[in-house]
């Protein structure tokens, strides 16, 4: 218990007032934070101002905690049974997490401004269900077969200062936004595959690889056991924030009021980043074989090094380095929805979210109600089919106390009571001074 | 500036401890114990592919590898090479010439060109020396004297003459001591074999006398060519022994070679016949047996081919083969020998013959080489070799190892096959057991013909069990005592042929389960 207190804490205080993966936020097209999953959303304020905050996401589609750590009534034990017997066939684990310093919107008549700085981090890694049965119920079982084990991996973070305006036309307001990306580290696989073939008759083993991994400001690659990784996001040198790792992207959305319903899109994040500082591309391609350490000097009475055997292995990726420049692609996303007005403060609404996130894009689909209670509270809940996870039941409440405006989001609210066990979850909180009311 | 966000990296870290959970060893947490599965690993151990003839190559430092005519390997071992030069002739009849003063007593004096160890000489070159002299005589007037060497020729063939006129002293006499340099000149005996030394000692008034006294010494005298008769003269040789390294490890079992043999090679520049006296030539063998190498020429000894008088510089080489014709040589070498120890005298004309005129000149030598060879064509009855050695498998206990599985695979074209097993020994050499419990570790020899030559290559592949018992025992072994029996295809019915493109391919897997 006293664990899932420690790790719901942390998701907690972790997650914060931006989101770009959030179906109940952008149901709530009046907050502020909205406005960032659709620029041409415009909050109720003329003037809102943001103040530093977080937001994070973690996604898993394998094994979650509560299936990797148990405990037996006296201690907890890593059980990897239980592990091995939730994978998937491709297992993935994501987080993204958003550190706002500041951010600022004006509303002049129909004319929305805003601007804000961001620094976003992103880590993914995916692997297929070979790769820790490999590790742990060992090779034997695929004598004769290939597999694949490769994995793929992406650690990335950018700074982000965006500029946006929007416009209302009548019942249309249309957004834009552009933004200044800079790259601050990056280590991802641009090529993964990687087999390994058990022979059934003699045992040897042989390696297909066709990996590529690039990389800046974060590794150091010498052998298969000497890597270094620099990748601390924890230290931002405010010094060194500006690194000649440059990049743009655009959002652009649209809302339609129809009267009793209400249409919106998005398209965000159309955009990437040049990586150009202490790059390293680290490529390996082809058939690499062990077929054991040869001992035919030895027959023939001269010596073998040992050594010999771990130089071998140690570099049988056989991994070449260069340092060629490169562009990280951002991975856009798309939301769709459709509000219907019940009553004044009530509504229904159906949404779509798409995310290019390869290897694993997000689809998530959404029926969700909203409702004011009184001038003060607005809620909003939202059930949401996520790719394969249908758990989803989302809650978000938002609360304005004058000029303060606090709130509070999740897509997966029964996370709250497993934690430990969740595979999605997010959560959004926080507040905003907004000030000077728009009159309806 | 520097901000810190404590909660990021404690965020990344909760978030790739999951992964890391799900894809990296237990141990990498390590506060927590690990509940996995039994993993059955299967990793490739060794490999080797290897023919015969790289094989025997680095057999060890004493055995050199060859092929016979047939295109057999063999194994020859050699002795050192025993070698005689002019100088150990020479010496010896250089030391019986010089500083030995001859009283001359007549004035044709024949001195002695034998030496006292059996050497008539009929002619010598002469590289350096000195012939001193002194003679006196009481006389009362002045006297002419000559000395003649007829014998002693210069590098014109001319014969030596030195003459003087001399006055007697206040005593009334005569005294001289002269010298003779005998660098670049030759002695060549008269029809008689002999040098002579004359003198003439004429008066003034022209009456002949004789010397008193007159004597003659020989100085450092050095030869560079002798001819003449050498007697019946034996020069010994040295003991010496050939290690035979195949049995240095036997510890059971036979090997039977069907053409084993020794060569004996001299190599002879000297114009003298010679033969071989075998003073010692015995097989030991690796039960203590020593068994003498018997046959004809052991007996009678072997004649050595020497340059005639017209092949001055050749050199003459004579090799006698002991096989199983014409010694035991089948028997001695298939008893297991570790090693031959041999000494082999030679002696000069060892008929005694006076008629035949031999040679010696400074560069003349002779050398012999003793080689035991062993064709690889033979049977191999469960040949053992053992060996010791120390090891530290205690990583068996710390990688947790339950159960293993060795699978050997080999292709083989070899006609010998062996058997092999390793027996453990802990810390006081107490023996724990084999480490292949069912049955050794096998090599099957191929399939061969009528005459013993290996057919097709063939492959096997074989899986050996391992059990918690022994695995457990291996960890604590200190020692492993290596067992390999050899048998050859057949083995105690036909002799097979190993040749040097025979090959062997292995390689040894193992699934282990932890």
């Amino acid at each position: 218990m006293k664990r899932s207190l420690v790790v719901l804490g942390l998701m907690f205080f972790m997650c914060g007032m931006k989101a770009q993966n959030m179906q109940v936020l952008y149901g709530m097209d009046r907050l502020y934070q909205g406005s960032y999953l659709n620029p041409a959303f415009i909050p109720n304020n003329r003037v809102v101002v943001s103040i530093p905050s977080f937001y994070n996401n973690l996604s898993i589609n394998g094994p979650a905690y509560s299936d990797v750590i148990k405990n037996n009534g006296v201690e907890d034990y890593i059980d990897i049974n239980s592990l091995l017997s939730n994978l998937q066939p491709t297992n993935y684990l994501r987080e993204d997490m958003e550190i706002q310093t500041l951010g600022l919107c004006l509303s002049v008549g129909p004319v929305g401004i805003q601007a804000y700085h961001k620094v976003k981090f992103n880590a993914f890694i995916a692997y297929p269900e070979e790769l820790p049965s490999l590790i742990w119920e060992g090779n034997t079982q695929f004598l004769g077969e290939s597999v694949n084990i490769g994995s793929e991996f992406l650690l990335h973070s950018h700074s982000e200062f965006g500029l946006g305006a929007s416009l209302k036309l009548s019942g249309l307001t249309v957004g834009a936004r552009a933004k200044y990306l800079n790259g601050i580290g990056h280590l991802s696989t641009e090529r993964n595959d990687l087999e390994i073939l058990t022979d059934e008759g003699d045992f040897s083993i042989e390696f297909g690889s066709d990996y590529r991994i690039n990389s800046s400001n974060s590794l150091d690659y010498n052998s298969l056991n000497d890597i270094n990784l620099n990748f601390s996001i924890g230290d931002i040198n405010w010094n060194e924030l500006f690194s000649a790792n440059n990049g743009l992207s655009f959002d652009v959305g649209a809302q339609l009021d129809l009267g009793k319903f209400e249409l919106s899109a998005a398209i965000n994040d159309i955009g990437y980043v040049n990586f150009d500082t202490d790059v390293r591309n680290y490529s390996s391609q082809g058939s690499f074989s062990y077929e054991g350490l040869d001992i035919s000097n030895v027959l023939s009475g001269q010596d073998v090094e040992l050594s010999g055997i771990v130089d071998t292995l140690a570099n049988l990726l056989n991994f070449e380095e260069n340092n060629e420049g490169f562009r990280y692609v951002i991975p856009s996303s798309q939301y769709l929805m459709i509000k219907y007005k019940i009553a004044d403060n009530w509504d229904l609404g159906i949404s779509y979210f798409h995310e290019s996130y390869k290897p694993a894009p997000v689809n998530s689909l959404s029926i969700s109600a909203g409702a004011g209670l009184g001038n003060i509270f607005r809620l909003r809940g939202a059930y949401t089919v996520r790719n394969d996870n249908y758990t989803n039941l989302g809650l978000g409440v938002s609360a304005k106390l004058t000029f303060l405006e606090l709130f509070l989001l999740t897509d997966n609210v029964l996370a709250v009571s497993d934690p430990l066990g969740a595979r999605d979850f997010n959560l959004l909180a926080g507040l905003n001074f907004a000030i000077s009311r728009k009159k309806k | 500036m520097v901000i810190r966000y404590k909660f990021v990296p404690v965020l990344f870290l909760l978030s790739f401890t999951l992964f890391v959970v799900g894809c990296i060893d237990g141990d990498g947490l390590n506060d927590l114990s690990v509940e996995k599965p039994i993993g059955e690993y299967a990793i490739p151990l060794v490999k080797a592919s290897i023919n015969m003839e790289d094989l025997v190559q680095e057999f060890d430092e004493y055995t050199e590898f060859d092929t016979d005519s047939d295109g057999v390997i063999l194994f020859k071992y050699s002795g050192d090479i025993l070698k005689r030069t002019s100088n150990d002739i020479f010496n010896s009849i250089e030391s019986s010439l010089n500083g030995i003063p001859i009283p001359i007593d007549s004035n044709n004096f024949p001195i002695p060109f034998t030496t006292p160890d059996g050497m008539e000489i009929y002619l010598m070159e002469v590289s350096e020396g000195k012939i001193g002299y002194f003679f006196e005589v009481e006389v009362d007037e002045p006297c002419d004297v000559k000395i003649l060497f007829p014998q002693l020729f210069d590098e014109n063939m001319e014969s030596f003459v030195q003459e003087y006129t001399l006055s007697p002293n206040g005593e009334g006499k005569i005294t001289f001591l002269g010298e003779i340099n005998l660098e670049g000149k030759t002695l060549i005996a008269d029809q008689d074999g002999q040098v002579n030394l004359q003198y003439e000692l004429t008066t003034a008034s022209g009456e002949e006398l004789l010397f008193d006294d007159f004597f003659i010494i020989i100085n450092d005298l050095k030869f560079s060519y002798s001819e003449g008769v050498f007697y019946n003269q034996e020069h010994v040789g040295e003991l010496d022994t050939i290690e035979i390294e195949v049995f240095e490890n036997w510890k059971g079992g036979e090997i039977f070679f069907e053409n084993p043999n020794i060569t004996l090679t001299v190599n002879n520049s000297f114009g003298v016949p010679t033969r071989s006296v075998v003073q010692v030539f015995d097989i030991h063998t690796v039960d203590g047996q020593v068994i003498p190498l018997e046959g004809e020429a052991i007996v009678n000894g072997i004649d050595f081919d020497y340059p005639t008088m017209d092949e001055v510089g050749v050199v003459k080489s004579t090799t006698f083969e002991f096989n199983k014709d014409n010694s035991n040589v089948q028997d001695v070498l298939g008893s297991k020998p570790l090693f031959v120890e041999y000494l082999v005298d030679a002696i000069t004309n060892p008929e005694g013959n006076d008629d035949v005129v031999g040679f010696i000149w400074e560069e003349s030598e002779y050398s012999v080489n003793v080689e035991v060879e062993l064709p690889i064509h033979g049977k191999v009855i469960d040949f053992l070799v053992v060996d010791t050695f120390e090891l530290d498998m205690s990583v068996l206990t710390e990688q947790n190892i339950e159960e293993a599985m060795l699978r050997l695979n080999y292709e083989t074209g070899l006609p010998i096959g062996f058997e092999l097993q390793l027996t453990m020994l802990d810390d006081s050499d107490l023996e724990l057991g084999d480490v292949f419990q069912l049955e050794p570790l096998t090599i099957q020899p191929v399939d061969v013909d009528s005459n013993g030559e290996a057919l097709t290559s063939e492959r096997f592949q074989n899986d050996i069990l391992l059990d918690t018992d022994q695995i457990e025992k291996l960890a604590i072994s200190k020692k492993l005592i290596l067992m390999v029996r050899f048998n050859s295809t057949m083995n105690d019915e036909l002799s097979v042929k190993v040749r040097p493109e025979q090959f062997l391919d292995l390689s040894l897997g193992m699934i282990i389960k932890r």
